[in-house]
Parts: C-alpha cells; sequence; structure tokens
C-alpha cells in the first residue's frame, strides 16, 4: 500500500507543479542488459519522450507532441568488484528524422550503506549533430535505494530511489549550460532479472539565463537483466 | 509499406508498454516483509515478552527463505540492534545483536582481523552481529537477568570482499573465539537501474 500511496502522491505533486506552467511529458523506456563473456556485458537502452503540456488556447487544454526516441548501446567492463565502465553510443531520432549522435563514456559503481544502496555515475558524453555545434557534457549522478519493504530489497517488493544529476555542458560556441536532474522513483523487483519502475523526473536548467527552465517528465522503465535469468 | 513517422512512434510506445506486461510472472524467491504483532505465534509472543519487558519499539517482520518460514522481532535494546528469529511455531531460533569490532575483546578483536588479513579482505565491516543460540530459558536469561548459561556465542560479519578480480559483498561467520568457520557471498540485486 506504501509504495502505491507514495507513487500517488509523486503524481499529486508533479500536477501541481504542471499547474503553474512547468512543461513536461512521458517517457517511456526499456533497458536490456545481456553477458558477452566474462566481465563484459552489453545494455541496450530504448527510450522515447512524449511532450505534454497544458495550453490555454487549445480547446483540449492540452497539447501533445511527439519529442523524440533514443536508442543506446553500451559495452560494459566489470573490475574491482563493483565498478563498471562502460563506452556507449546513442542514437537520437527527432520528429523529421532528425538526428544526432552522442558518444558516451562513464563509469559507475554502487556500495551498500547499511540497508541502503548508495550508486554513482560519472559520466562524459559528446554529442554532434548536422548544422548544431558541437557540445560536450560532463555530468555526475548520486542514486540512493530504499527498500520500502522490510530492511532489504528481495523478490517481489518495492523500493524508492532519489537520485540527483548535475550536467554541465559546453559547446563549441563556447555556450555553457547547466541542468540538474532529481528524479523519484517508486520500482517493483520481480527478481534480479527484472524491474520495473516509475518515475517522477524534474529537470530544471538555463540557469544561465534569465529564468529557470523547469520540466517535469513522467517515466516507465522497464530494465531487464539476462545474466540474471 | 512506406514506414512514417507516426508508426514509428506508436511502435517505440507500445513495446516497451507490451514488454512490461510480460514482466508480471516470476518465481519466489527469499523475501522478508513487515508483518502486525496479530500475526505472530503466541509462544514466540510470550518469550518475548518475559525476556524484553518494556522495549519502546519493535518492528516484527515474516521471512521465508530456503530453510523455512520465519518470525523476526527487532528493536533497540540497550543502544544495541536486536532481532530475534523465531519458527513459525513460535520457537526461538536465536538472537542476533548488532555490535562494532571494539565492543569485543581483544583477544576476538585480534583474531577476526588476522583471520580478514589471511583472506586479503578489507577491514571496513559493514555489519557485525553477536548471534546467540541455544535454549528459550538460556536466552532469556541472556536478555532480562544479564546471565549467560549454556548458550552459543558466534560472530557474523558482513564486508566487502575482494581477492584478485572477484569481489563481493561476503558472510562471514567466526567462532566465539574469532576464528572463522564459514564464508558465504551475499547476492547483490543488478544496479542496473541506478547506473544506465
Amino acid at each position: 500500500m506504501r509504495p502505491f500511496l507514495l507513487f500517488i502522491s509523486m503524481v499529486l505533486l508533479s500536477h501541481s507543479i504542471i499547474a503553474q506552467t512547468v512543461y513536461g511529458g512521458l517517457m517511456p523506456e526499456l533497458g536490456l542488459t545481456l553477458p558477452i563473456s566474462g566481465n563484459f556485458s552489453q545494455t541496450y537502452k530504448i527510450e522515447n519522450q512524449h511532450f505534454l503540456f497544458r495550453d490555454g488556447t487549445n480547446e483540449n487544454g492540452f497539447v501533445y507532441e511527439y519529442e523524440r526516441t533514443d536508442l543506446q548501446l553500451f559495452v560494459n567492463y566489470k573490475f574491482a568488484g563493483n565498478w563498471k565502465a562502460s563506452i556507449g553510443y546513442q542514437l537520437r531520432v527527432e520528429e523529421q528524422w532528425n538526428t544526432h549522435h552522442r558518444l558516451i563514456q562513464q563509469v559507475a559503481t554502487s556500495t551498500r550503506v547499511r540497508d541502503l544502496r548508495l550508486a554513482h555515475r560519472i559520466r562524459i558524453d559528446q554529442t554532434l549533430e548536422r548544422s548544431e555545434p558541437f557540445v560536450f557534457r560532463t555530468r555526475y549522478r548520486a542514486a540512493l535505494e530504499i527498500p520500502l519493504n522490510g530492511d532489504k530489497i528481495d523478490p517481489k517488493e518495492f523500493y524508492l530511489v532519489l537520485s540527483d544529476e548535475p550536467i554541465y555542458s559546453i559547446d563549441s560556441r563556447r555556450n555553457s549550460e547547466l541542468e540538474n536532474r532529481f528524479v523519484v522513483t517508486v520500482g517493483h523487483f520481480f527478481s534480479n532479472s527484472n524491474k520495473l519502475e516509475l518515475s517522477v523526473d524534474h529537470r530544471s536548467d538555463r540557469f544561465f539565463d534569465d529564468g529557470v527552465r523547469q520540466r517535469i517528465w513522467l517515466k516507465i522503465g522497464w530494465f531487464v537483466n539476462v545474466s540474471e535469468l | 509499406m512506406r514506414l512514417t513517422i507516426y508508426d514509428l512512434r506508436f511502435l517505440f510506445t507500445v513495446f516497451p508498454v507490451l514488454i512490461s506486461c510480460a514482466a508480471f510472472a516470476q518465481e519466489k524467491d527469499e523475501r522478508e516483509w513487515r508483518v502486525n504483532r496479530k500475526e505472530i505465534p503466541q509462544a514466540a509472543m510470550e518469550w518475548f515478552k518475559d525476556a524484553y519487558e518494556t522495549p519502546k519499539q519493535v518492528k516484527w517482520y515474516g521471512e521465508t527463505n530456503e530453510s523455512g518460514h520465519f518470525f523476526e522481532a527487532k528493536l533497540k535494546w540497550k543502544d544495541h540492534r536486536h532481532s530475534i528469529k523465531f519458527t513459525d511455531k513460535g520457537e526461538i531460533v536465536d538472537i542476533e545483536i548488532e555490535k562494532t569490532l571494539d565492543e569485543l575483546t581483544e583477544t576476538v578483536q585480534e583474531n577476526i582481523l588476522t583471520a580478514l588479513d589471511s583472506i586479503n579482505a578489507l577491514h571496513r565491516i559493514l555489519k557485525l552481529q553477536e548471534q546467540w543460540t541455544g535454549e528459550p530459558d538460556d536466552l532469556e536469561d541472556l536478555i532480562d537477568e544479564k546471565e549467560r548459561e549454556n548458550l552459543t556465542k558466534r560472530f557474523e560479519l558482513e564486508l566487502f570482499f575482494r581477492s584478485g578480480d572477484k569481489a563481493g559483498y561476503h558472510e562471514l561467520m567466526f567462532s566465539e573465539s574469532g576464528r572463522l568457520e564459514l564464508i558465504r557471498p551475499i547476492k547483490m540485486n543488478t544496479a542496473d537501474h541506478l547506473q544506465y
């Protein structure tokens, strides 16, 4: 019951913020991790964004726009037990078949803090898009995983994840940008190979301009790990 | 057939949602969950009330694992976290008391650290528990009379253990004198959802 109430309050909270003309939308995502051999594994992700915002001039009240689809591929190398280094590629497809390419490098680790789990991710990425400046981004994410049933997360139990990720970007025209992503997630742990998550992702950016832009994305994500089946 | 952006959009949306429905059929494994004190077997509740007369706050859990069904009481008692395990019939299985390494006698501390060195384990201990087993009456005396009679004491440690390229969290059992008796890996849940 607790996870359900928590999610309802997350949705209500995000709804009240959306009502104050904060933009956002829906983001379904699917992640699949497969073994390669030894310490190597591969991760595929597909994610898309559906833009929804309130518009007083529209008779339905809401405007819907398809935003984009991201396809990601990572090759991961596990080392020193709880560390993972990954290199990745992302293809983004926007409307009108606008595409852009992104190269990603990251290291991630997770440690237990009593009954909680704290994960860190350091990522840099480079984005190439036709007729747009080259963008370099550096980002760090801390995520805290909290069991909601008992001391640890067992199969068929719920968990909560709080994460925050500041992202600094600079492009080839020397424009820099700061973004922050604060995410509250309620997840259901079916088994080690299977997790379903509902999240509210609060993104704020344009800190260097007048007026910070805020967006709220409701995410539904499914994570599958075949090496654990 | 010409694939338009609209078809693609539909496909990308429906695909993740459809597959997530398939995620609901899964096997049962070890688990622990909160239970109401009314569900606790009478024998367990009686033992508990005799031993811990007026505890401030007790959390009761149900647990199933490969050896069966259990109930567990968790509470803070005289500055230590206690966890008391009962069978589903209400018979006490053990008492675990969380300690820090420096609360143990010096000899035991030394023996444990030497054992950790011998397997190249880091000294950073995540959790250390004294585990007491024995007859229900003797266990009760341990709590309410601080009296030890016919009881077995062991130490259970959880730590991150690295050997070569293999590393992970392990549970280590030590005898009362600090002799390493058992090492077993603790299965950690995958962290993909925290890393990508």
